[in-house]
């Protein structure tokens, strides 16, 4: 049995985890800093990088500690290499070359977005390849043909914010605080979808690329041109049309896709999948178009290390591991 | 048991040593027992730390034939200096001392550049010693020496504010770092003749340096966590402060 302990510091969450075979998650450890982060409107990469720094080996011991076992029982130890914010996954990757050298195991290096992948794979062993990943979070929003494990297409990304970003302005500009992309969506719970005919950007496109800041301007504009007349019993209408905006067009290019490449599967991952109405839109188009749809739970739809050491194993198994002149890489692609 | 973070641990003539700094320009790593350097490189390598820092230790390690295993203590640099630099230092010490359960101390890069100049093999320097290390946005990462100790916390500094705070000594002051590119004459200006250039050689932290300077405390206060010295708050705190302060 494989077990790998792997580290993910590629944003504002310090975590630590360990996986055996990919699938048994033994602990899964995240310390959030959004309290920090929380009075600057956004993550402060800088406050990241520090913060990053000092929890960052109480965390990896106590995702060893829950599990009982030494290092010495580790096969292997993995880490985030990137996307992310380069200071902060510098903070992983030199801690985790020294403690793989000090233990003298095999090093991997994940990608991110695989990571998010496979917070699927860990809890749903019926998914099968090819199938068609929509990611979606604060710093992504992707389409992805995956071959197989491991063999990767990018059909197409955002060509400017990413989903969980606008969510968070639009909530921003709301007073909604930050970050309020989930406070959005509560309020969008009650409101009618169809209330504003906000743009859906791209939805014809003929491509997989989104677009989001369109849609920004147009919720930004309609609040400040009805200023006089929108009252607060107004918001959760202008949520749900906004939300609603931004699901059409997620949902549409899914399907699209997982029939441009005659795949039966569809998987959602990233912290945006935590979102009520992209789980359900998309649950209720792929069953009207006889795919298969998995998601995640929340706590492994945002950013964890137990969907990167189970997307570790894989490598693992491949024997790709790394040398100890390894670098982050904070603009890695999928 | 003694609480962990108050753990006293004796450095001596025995103690194998494993030290770094990373807060500069230079990767510097040296490996003792004792006082006595067993093997040491000190080599300019800007953007490069975290990419070498490793693979320079395990060929130190092999070269003197050292287990890492064998190794009582990491000593590390903690700054001030490039914040990038500092983390991949505190990382790696970090790292290496948690899984393998070894003492780590954190010692001041500054104190490091001064126990250089104290103890040039080369030249005599006399009077007071003052680190001036280029901190970026136009300001300096100063400490003040007099005998080898100091009884100040470092600053980052207007060079142009240190320089008048120098003025107040009576001695010649040895300036050390690389502010002195940047800063040079601004200094020789506001000190005339009591400046001091050190030589170019010591203006960076030396990891030799920190072994001398764990071995003349010999006792020391280990902790878990060893933190960079920042000074600075990030560019978003310090605006965030400046909003307040004007609203008020
Ligand atoms: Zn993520």
């Amino acid at each position: 049995m494989v077990k790998i302990l792997a580290i993910e510091t590629s944003c504002d969450e310090t975590a630590a985890a360990v996986v055996e075979d990919g699938r048994k998650i033994l602990s899964n450890v995240v310390a959030s800093q959004v309290d920090l982060h929380k009075r600057f409107g956004g993550v402060v990469p800088e406050i990241a990088s520090r913060s990053h720094q000092e929890v960052i080996n109480p965390v990896i011991k106590e995702a060893l500690e829950t599990t009982g076992l030494e290092y010495s029982a580790l096969d292997a130890l993995a880490v985030t290499l990137g996307p992310g914010l380069p200071g902060a996954l510098i903070v992983g990757v030199a801690t985790a070359k020294a403690i793989a050298y000090a233990i003298k195991k095999p090093l991997i290096g994940v990608n991110h977005l695989e990571g998010h992948l496979f917070a699927n794979y860990l809890q749903h062993p019926q998914v099968k390849t090819p199938l068609i990943a929509l990611i979606v979070s604060g710093g992504h929003t992707l389409l992805a043909y995956v071959k197989d494990w491991g063999e990767y297409e990018v059909l197409g990304q955002t060509l400017d914010d990413a989903a969980g970003e606008a969510f968070d302005k639009i909530a921003k500009f709301l007073g909604m605080g930050y970050p309020g992309g989930a406070v959005l969506s509560k309020m969008a719970e009650t409101g009618d979808p169809r209330a504003i005919d906000f743009p859906r950007a791209m939805m014809g496109s003929g491509d997989f690329n989104f677009s989001l800041s369109g849609l920004k301007t147009a919720v930004i504009n309609y609040i400040t041109k009805n200023k006089e007349s929108i009252t607060d019993d107004d918001l959760p209408d202008i949520c749900a049309s906004f939300e609603a905006a931004i699901v059409d067009v997620q949902v549409s290019k899914s399907i699209k896709a997982a029939k441009s490449r005659n795949v039966g599967t569809l998987i959602l991952a990233g912290g945006v999948a935590a979102n009520n109405r992209l789980r359900s839109e998309l649950e209720k188009a792929s069953k009207s178009s006889n795919i298969k749809f998995f998601y995640p739970s929340i706590s492994l739809c945002t950013d964890n290390a137990a969907m990167i050491a189970s997307a570790a194993y894989f490598h693992y198994l491949r024997k790709d591991f790394l040398t100890l002149a390894v670098e982050s890489q904070p603009n890695m692609g999928l | 048991m003694p609480d962990e973070k108050g753990k006293k641990i004796i450095i001596d003539e025995t103690s194998k040593i494993l030290a770094l700094d990373t807060s500069s320009d230079y990767l510097s790593i040296a490996l003792s027992k004792g006082d006595k350097i067993l093997n040491n490189v000190h080599l300019e390598a800007p953007r490069d730390h975290l990419a070498k820092l490793l693979p320079m230790i395990d060929e130190l390690l092999n070269a003197a034939a050292v287990n890492l295993l064998e190794i009582d203590v990491i000593l590390v640099g903690t700054g001030p200096g490039s914040f990038t630099g500092l983390r991949i230092g505190v990382a790696t010490a970090e790292g290496l001392a948690q899984s393998l359960n070894k003492n780590i101390i954190g010692i001041s890069s500054l104190d490091a550049i001064a126990r250089g100049i104290e103890r040039d093999q080369e030249h005599k320097y006399e009077g007071i010693v003052c680190t001036v290390v280029d901190a970026k946005r136009k300001e300096i990462y100063a400490k003040i020496f007099k005998q080898g100790e100091s009884d100040s916390v470092p600053q980052v500094l207007d060079p142009v504010d240190l320089g008048n705070i120098l003025k107040r000594y009576e001695e010649r002051v040895v300036l050390a770092g690389d502010g002195l590119l940047l800063y040079g004459d601004l200094f020789k200006e506001s000190l005339g003749e009591r400046a001091v250039f050190a030589r170019k050689e010591l203006w960076y932290p030396k990891a030799t340096l920190l072994v001398g300077l764990s071995l003349k405390k010999r006792a020391t206060l280990a902790y878990r966590n060893v933190r960079p010295i920042y000074i600075r708050k990030s560019e978003a705190e310090e605006r965030l402060k400046r909003l307040n302060r004007s609203q008020k």
